[in-house]
């Protein structure tokens, strides 16, 4: 791992440890061999008064090895149902995108915080999956069902 | 006339305001009643507009002169804050006659102001103004501290600058003053390093602020230095002219009694410090040098009781944004003071017993600087672990651990650790040993100080009782919550150091308390908790495992089974999750499986506890599915029970159905899973009954529900009906061999296939136009697609297409069936062909009531994406599709290509790559694909050009290129195909802002490149050329 990934990685764990909102986890990932920095495990809480609020998602963040230059690859992990999130499970967001809102400076608090926006206020302009999106836009009320049943599913403990 | 009041006497500002001031006497009037607290926040805002406009006008400049004379403190302000917005935006209209007026002027007025006894929020906002004046007109006013220093001290008057060299040294200067002035110079300095800090230095222009900084630093430093000592040895020289300058304050000297103004003072030189020395980390300047000596002195003011707590902040701040600045003989000095007779009669008086005798703030003070201190000097202490300074350092932050009452709610210092503890962790497992080589001697010492640190902080961790936890916010308990999950996640960060050892002492804390006649059940659960939080992090030792045998072998879980008191709810939920997370474990102790199980089906029965229970069920289940299926009659008989009980407890039945799912899925026996299918399957239909019942009464909304709950129970179990994915691997039979058959193709399983296939449509078609219904009873036909071998819901396929031929017919949610179609169609072998031909007729026959992708998108998609898989799966079951039929097909993934929805693009651009790239088997398999695609390629490259050449969206590019990689490199007719669609005038190609050379050079690069990697690169450059630089990624 370049000295640069690493040292911002370092760091990033410490700012985390130091100061971190409430209901977010973010750590790296225990692999066989020891932690890999490169590899994060969190977990995205819903926001307070919204449709989301009480559930508690799991997301990875895979950083490359031109990171910070290049942003992480963020993934639910299993997919959300959302409309900005492809089948995959990847997070589409205009602050994750290289050619896009991208810069260096953002923490990965920020980033999950950005995620976390994005739960209640998912952007119609850049559909990732289209059964939510269609969801979302010709039926609000089963939309809204829907991710009632997924805070259960994935209920905060 | 008032300044920036239209001579035709028009209001010049918005309709709604009150008419513009004529007279400085209304202006001053408009500036009072703004800040009056009578006045209403409606009406503040719309003087505020007419001031705003009166500011902003050419004589502004003239306004803030005439305001300034004023003796009303508000005006003054007013006077001030105008002179900022001009200063802002007006700058650059004033001479540098004019400048150097103003100059005049504001320093006068400061001086005044400061004689005269105004409130600091004036002279401060003056101050402020002249930062501003700085910013603007640097060149005008270098040396802008020490002429600020002189005009107060009378020894210069007007602008002049030319002869500050000659004047007294600026210490001699400052030290006659006042400290009421003192504190404005020192004010004006520290504002003026944080703004111009503010300022980019890696352009010319922030060079030269740099360079602004340094010709100040030295008057700066010496402001600073001044105020910071020149209290004492005043102070001092009054009561004992013979002590040394350097010992000037010690408990009981005169220092712990300051006048408010000299705290004020020194408060702000302790302010000025830490912004010049931020500075200088961040810049390197001459700041550095000249502001380093003072550290120590800073350190000094921690003595002072006075000065206590913004000293303390401004070491903790520097240990944390500027550690770099202190040297290291700062640091010892600095640890001398905290561990010595100061520090620790501060510690003695701020961490007390009793959690009522506590001021958080001055504990909280402490605490930020010692954990500053200890985590910027972490390798120091951990290397000198025996000297006496880092012993009492670890004593005071243990003593930090205990402090009494619990964390968030009563005390904000323990987290303030949990850094510190992981960061030594990691320090002490990045050490590079060799294996089995003895480790240094700290190591040993620092791991016994983890381990005391996580006893201390799991006291912390315990739920307060019932009482407490009533008097408690909700960000209290959000807050104790995420300090238990913090300290956790310290917990498998230090496992590593603590390992075995550490696991054993949960264990046996636990059984302790559950061997005692009145255990406390609190620090059972929060031993239970820290058990839990290490079920990833354990190290294989076999003692781990004897500690966990020890655990679940004791008399704990039938405790927690039999008593129903909600004080133990708590902690059940605990163990609870504590079996689900062992399941591992369980696997290899199968003995003690029914007894957790047991404890778990128990749980069921307390509504809190379902969720976990049932989650804890599952995971075990499915682990040790082969060890447990002896259990299953008794574990269908706890369902039963569950299942009257709670009817509609959706989710905790879906995961314990698929909890039995996973024992049916493990019985040997086609029969025996029938059988004991049968009652799980009576489960649901009593739901199906129930429904119908709740119909006939006219609740439909809970209806709906129960239908809904039985379908996602039958999802659940179809699911773990499914072969674990470890599970032995079925080789194919040979082509032609009969499969044998078994009781699912004829006999009791058949039957009950059959009735429950039944059963699934009689529900759908009770609730036609339901989205969700319709969804989930696909959903159930979907478990068995990928099976390959014959269970309870791996259906004929003519069960499968006649049910979703009644959906089709029943609703228009295609997303839904053809969704289901197409996962149907990827995973059919040669006995589903003829259902398929079927389906696939049904499909696209769709496309006849479609007009083009963007009538019905999602439609389009869904189609698209059926002849995706058909055509990639089973590529002769498309090429036999009737002509016309194909042709609509065909007409469907070119419109796609270049409509404005995403989701029909995206499906037939891998719609095309598959058709271009498909191998096909046989010539004439390969025959009729390229006869297709030399009818549709001219179509198709004049798609994929509009695309490329700006149509598409930036998003799209990558898929779009795809199928133009694949033409360029398969297509004899490509390049003819695209320059036809490139030089063709008008609607062919969408952008008018790409020459006809610069085209040209793209197919040539296009072709040389033969589709490969860097094709993605050259297309998204060449759409840019279209779309023009005007282009942003807003647009």
């Amino acid at each position: 791992m370049s000295s640069l990934c690493l040292n911002r990685l370092q760091e990033e764990r410490k700012q985390w440890r130091k100061d971190h909102p409430f209901g977010f986890y973010a750590k790296p990932a225990r692999g066989t061999d020891g932690m890999d920095l490169r590899q994060w495990s969190c977990g995205i809480p819903g926001k307070e008064k919204t449709l989301w609020e009480g559930g508690l998602f799991k997301l990875e963040m895979a950083f490359p090895e031109e990171y910070p230059t290049k942003p992480p690859k963020c993934k639910f992990v299993p997919p959300l149902f959302h409309p900005n999130v492809y089948p995959s499970g990847t997070v589409c967001l205009s602050i994750l995108n290289e050619d896009e809102g991208w810069k260096p400076a953002i923490t990965i608090k920020q980033i999950l915080l950005g995620i976390q926006d994005l739960l209640d206020d998912p952007n119609p302009e850049s559909p990732a999956q289209a059964e939510a999106y269609n969801l979302f836009k010709k039926d609000r009320v089963a939309y809204d069902k829907r991710v009632r049943a997924i805070v259960k599913e994935n209920q905060a403990s | 006339m008032v300044p920036g009041v239209a001579e035709d006497g028009l209001p010049a500002v918005a309709i709604d305001a009150p008419p513009p001031p004529r007279s400085m006497q209304e202006v001053e009037a408009l500036i009072n009643s703004m800040y009056s607290p009578a006045t209403t926040p409606a009406d503040v805002a719309v003087i505020n507009r007419v001031l705003q406009q009166l500011q902003r006008s050419p004589d502004g400049w003239l306004l803030a002169r005439s305001l300034s004379s004023s003796a009303n403190e508000h005006v003054q302000f007013f006077a001030a804050s105008t002179w900022i917005v001009k200063l802002n935006t007006d700058w650059q209209s004033l001479s540098e006659q004019d400048a150097l007026g103003l100059l005049d002027s504001l320093l006068t007025w400061l001086v005044r102001v400061v004689d005269a006894g105004f409130k600091p929020f004036i002279w401060r906002k003056i101050c402020g103004t002249l930062v501003n004046y700085y910013i603007r007109f640097s060149h005008l006013w270098q040396h802008c501290v020490r002429h600020l220093i002189c005009r107060f001290a009378g020894v210069t008057t007007g602008i002049q600058q030319d002869n500050l060299h000659v004047l007294p040294p600026t210490a001699t200067l400052l030290a006659p003053l006042g400290n009421v002035p003192k504190t404005v110079i020192v004010g004006f300095t520290r504002t003026l390093i944080e703004e111009v800090g503010r300022i980019d230095s890696k352009n010319s222009k922030g060079y030269h602020y740099h360079e602004g900084m340094n010709l100040n630093t030295p008057d700066a430093a010496s402001v600073v230095m001044t105020v910071l000592t020149e209290p004492g040895r005043h102070a001092m020289f009054g009561f004992d002219e013979g002590m040394k300058p350097d010992a000037f304050i010690r408990p009981g000297s005169p220092l712990n009694h300051l006048t408010v103004e000299q705290v004020t003072l020194v408060e702000e030189a302790l302010k000025c410090y830490q912004a010049w020395a931020t500075y200088s980390t961040r810049e390197a300047g001459q700041a550095l040098q000249l502001f380093q000596p003072i550290t120590r002195v800073t350190f000094e003011w921690l003595e002072s009781p006075q000065i206590y707590r913004v000293s303390s902040e401004t070491v903790s701040e520097m240990l944390v944004n500027s550690f770099y600045f202190y040297t290291a003989e700062d640091n010892h000095f600095l640890a001398e003071r905290i561990t010595g007779a100061w520090g620790q009669a501060k510690f003695s008086q701020i961490v007390p017993k009793e959690h009522d005798d506590y001021d958080s703030e001055e504990t909280d003070a402490f605490a930020h600087m010692l954990v500053a201190f200890a985590e910027s000097n972490l390798k120091g202490l951990v290397l000198t672990v025996e000297s006496q300074t880092s012993q009492t350092i670890f004593e005071m932050l243990h003593g930090l651990l205990r402090l009494p009452g619990y964390p968030v709610a009563d005390e904000d210092v323990s987290n303030l650790e949990f850094e510190f503890w992981s960061s030594l962790t990691e320090f002490m497992t990045d050490q590079p040993y060799e294996e089995g080589a003895p480790k240094p001697h700290w190591w040993g010492i620092c791991r016994s100080q983890l381990l005391r640190a996580v006893q201390e902080y799991w006291v912390k961790i315990r739920i307060p009782p019932q009482n407490v936890l009533a008097e408690w916010y909700k960000d209290d308990k959000d807050g104790f919550q995420s300090y238990r999950k913090d300290f956790a996640d310290l917990l498998e960060t230090a496992y590593p150091v603590l390992q075995a050892e550490l696991f054993g002492e949960l264990v046996q804390h636990a059984l302790n308390q559950v061997n005692t006649s009145r255990p406390d059940w609190q620090e059972v659960e929060s031993c239970l908790f820290c058990i839990n939080a290490l079920s990833d992090t354990l190290t294989s030792e076999p003692t781990e495992y004897n500690y966990l045998s020890a655990l679940f072998q004791s008399p704990l879980f039938s405790i927690l089974a039999n008593p129903e008191s909600s004080e133990l709810s708590r902690t059940k939920l605990t163990a609870i999750s504590v079996i689900g997370s062992y399941s591992e474990y369980f696997e290899e102790h199968t003995e003690l499986l029914p007894g957790a199980l047991n404890f778990l089906f128990s749980s069921l029965t307390i509504p809190k506890l379902i969720n976990q229970a049932s989650k804890s069920i599952l995971s075990l289940c499915s682990s040790c599915r082969t060890k447990l299926v002896s259990e299953l009659p008794a574990f269908i008989q706890h369902y039963q029970i569950f299942a009257s009980r709670h009817p509609s407890e959706s989710l905790g039945r879906e995961r314990v159905l698929g909890a039995l799912g996973c024992l049916v899925e493990a019985l040997e026996r086609e029969e025996d899973k029938a059988t004991a299918l049968e009652p799980l399957l009576t489960s649901v239909s009593a739901d199906f009954v129930a429904c119908k019942q709740l119909l006939s009464a006219r609740y439909d909304d809970e209806a709906k529900e129960r239908a809904l709950l039985a379908l996602r129970c039958l999802v659940s179990l179809g699911k773990s009906l499914q072969a674990p994915e470890d599970g032995p691997i079925i080789i194919d039979e040979i082509n032609g061999s009969q499969k044998p058959r078994t009781i699912w193709d004829e006999g009791p399983g058949h039957n009950l296939q059959l009735l429950l296939a039944q059963a699934i449509e009689d529900i759908a078609a009770t609730f036609p136009k339901d989205r969700e219904i319709t969804k989930d009873a696909c959903d159930v036909f979907r478990c068995g697609f990928t099976e390959t071998l014959p269970g309870l819901l791996v259906f004929p396929p003519r069960l499968v297409v006649d049910f979703l031929l009644s959906c089709g017919a029943r609703s228009p949610f295609y997303d839904v069936i053809i969704g289901t179609a197409s996962a149907f169609v990827n995973c059919i072998s040669v006995d589903g062909y003829d259902e398929c031909r079927r389906l696939t007729g049904y499909v696209f026959g769709l496309i006849e009531g479609l007009e083009g992708p963007e009538t019905d998108p999602e439609l389009a998609h869904n189609i698209l994406e059926y002849a995706n898989r058909l055509l990639s799966k089973h590529l002769h079951l498309f090429l036999e599709v009737q002509q016309e039929v194909l042709a609509r097909v065909l007409q469907l993934a070119l419109a796609s290509l270049v409509c404005r929805e995403q989701f029909p693009k995206k499906t037939a651009c891998t719609f095309w790559t598959n058709l271009i790239t498909t191998a096909g088997e046989g010539d004439e398999q390969q025959r009729v694909v390229e006869m297709i695609l030399q009818q549709t390629g001219e179509a198709l490259a004049k798609n994929l050009v509009m695309a490329i050449g700006g149509g598409a969206a930036r998003s799209e590019l990558d898929n779009v290129t795809e199928p133009l990689k694949k033409m360029v490199f398969k297509q004899m007719e490509a390049r003819k195909w695209l320059e036809q669609s490139m030089f063709s005038n008008g609607e062919g190609f969408p952008s008018g802002k790409i020459s006809a050379e610069d085209k040209g050079v793209f197919l040539k690069k296009l072709f040389i490149l033969r589709g490969g990697r860097g094709t993605n690169q050259l297309v998204k450059e060449f759409w840019l050329a279209c779309r023009g630089t005007e282009f942003t990624y807003a647009s």
